[in-house]
């Protein structure tokens, strides 16, 4: 079997996955169990033994975190991940429950922040009513004056 | 070596009904450098060659006018009474002229691979077969997979209808890869669509049987799929377009059949990955590298040389450079504000001293009428 480091260079430069694009700066992945979508070894779902999934749940609702079962056969791929979903809470807890599989139980403590990040992102974005808009911003200044000028004209 | 791994076998309804150890080959070192190399060159072996007729564009008996007539030295079609005469003739820049180089029938058209090189990078590329990772990459859709490589009862290869091989695909999970070849049928882009290649579209998963009791009718007219036997694999289905990680389905009977396939190849053995266990990261962790290794030193780097001063400027490297050096300056400075000094009081002294102005009598005197 081959071992991952082995795995990364087999597909560093062909893959399915791999997202090349004008303008992009980088080479993007759109493999699962990858958290910040970058094409790179750390990141790598495909790769790694031990890569770290952050979804959305299908219902909406919710976060999915999936990592692999430490039994599983290198040849396994359906079951082969053990999957565990987060309903209620906010980003906060999300993040609590994401840092805690990721992080402190030793699983991958080096993805833990990117992990976190892409936990609370998601919970973000699952808000009623969507993600909050930032404030309008005030005018100032000459564009300020030109806004009364037409006011009192109007 | 410790016990080789097993491979479930499943039924027609998708569950495992028993295990076969994984043969030899799927231990071959993954080596995309030879695979590449040699599908390069047996992709070669299918063409056809072509070139354009020999006569092409030298159909006339154009000579050169030479010089002095005002026009360029290329041979010109002779004549009269025609366009034709005195227009330019057979350069790859002219009009009506053969191409640059014409291609030609003699061209290498058929590369020949040594034997080994091939059985190595079939090897190479069945082993790749074996890595989730790798079929993934590829883009075959095998997620609904329970484990790779997929083998299936010998019954499979007795099945004689595409509604029955259908079924066992939707059953062990592997039909979401005809899916995608399906979806994925598009006209082909460019001149081959008028030349009976019109369409194109993904490969699909490999079936490997040991003897057609029916089997290739059966899978044959499923979009993406291919059959190919046991004792005939070949690279070009193996690694399509050379990347390895194809899709492979067995039957039972030709999975473990894969043993002797390899051992009946005189003057082949299989190849050996050069380290046993090629894990970087559990290599560098081992006890043994561990145990041999100095222990880490600080994370900041010592200068093993001084930073260069300048004595002519920093004071304290000019005086460790010239004792006499802080005298020197000193009584230079004491100098210095001595004379400074001296002038500031004869400046003061001169200002005491400030001239009388002139008397009245003297000014009525100077500016006398």
């Amino acid at each position: 079997m081959s071992t991952q480091d082995l795995q990364w260079l087999l597909t560093r430069k062909t893959s399915s996955y791999i997202v090349k694009q004008k303008g992009l700066g980088r080479v993007f992945s759109r493999e699962p169990s990858n958290l910040t979508q970058i094409h790179s070894y750390k990141y790598s779902g495909l790769v790694n033994v031990k890569a770290v999934g952050v979804e959305a749940a299908p219902s909406g609702r919710g976060v999915v975190i999936s990592t692999r079962k430490s039994k599983a056969s290198p040849y396994a791929i359906k079951g082969s991940r053990s999957v565990q979903t987060i309903k209620k809470g906010g980003s906060r807890r999300a993040a609590g429950v994401v840092a805690s599989i990721v992080g402190k139980k030793g699983y991958r403590s080096d993805l833990t922040k990117a992990a976190v990040a892409r936990a609370s992102a998601i919970v973000k974005s699952q808000q009623p009513g969507g993600r909050k808009q930032p404030p309008a911003k005030k005018v100032r200044g000459a564009a300020a004056r030109k806004v009364v000028v037409e006011k009192t004209e109007a | 070596m410790a016990a080789r791994p097993t491979v479930n076998v499943r039924g027609l309804d998708g569950a495992a009904s028993g295990s076969v150890p994984l043969p030899a080959v799927f231990t071959a070192p993954i080596r995309p450098d030879v695979v590449e190399a040699i599908h390069k060159n047996m992709a070669k072996n299918k063409r056809q060659p072509y070139a354009v007729a020999t006569n092409a564009g030298h159909q006339t008996s154009a000579e050169s006018w030479g010089t002095g007539r005002a026009v360029a030295r290329i041979p010109r079609v002779g004549g009269g009474g025609t366009h034709r005469s005195g227009q330019a003739a057979f350069g790859n820049m002219v009009r009506g002229g053969h191409m640059f180089a014409p291609t030609k029938l003699w061209r290498r058209w058929f590369i020949k691979s040594n034997q080994n090189q091939k059985r190595f990078a079939t090897a190479s590329a069945l082993a790749a077969t074996a890595v989730p990772s790798l079929l993934l990459a590829r883009g075959h859709r095998v997620e609904e997979l329970e484990e790779v490589p997929l083998v299936v009862a010998s019954s499979v290869e007795s099945l004689t209808k595409t509604k029955e091989a259908v079924a066992l695909l939707k059953s062990v999970g592997a039909y979401d890869d005809v899916v995608k070849v399906s979806n994925s049928r598009k006209v082909r882009a460019g001149v081959g669509k008028i030349r009976n290649r019109r369409h194109v579209q993904r490969r699909g998963p490999l079936v490997i049987y040991n003897k057609d009791d029916g089997i290739v009718k059966a899978f044959r007219n499923i979009p993406g799929v291919e059959l190919c036997s046991v004792s005939a694999l070949n690279l070009l289905q193996l690694a399509p377009g050379g990347h390895v990680g194809r899709f492979c389905i067995w039957t039972e009977a030709a999975f473990s059949a894969l043993d002797d396939v390899f051992k009946a190849k005189s003057g082949f053995t299989l190849p050996v990955a050069k380290i046993a266990n090629a894990d970087v990261t559990r290599l560098i962790n081992s006890d043994e590298v561990q145990s041999v290794v100095r222990a880490a030193g600080s994370s900041k780097t010592k200068r093993p040389y001084t930073q260069h001063k300048n004595a002519l400027k920093n004071r304290s490297v000019l005086f460790r450079l010239n004792p006499y050096a802080q005298a020197s300056i000193r009584s230079e400075l004491r100098a210095q504000q001595q004379a400074k000094a001296a002038k500031a009081a004869n400046k003061a002294k001169k200002h005491k001293e400030a001239k009388v102005p002139a008397s009245k009598e003297f000014l009525e005197q100077l500016l006398a009428p």
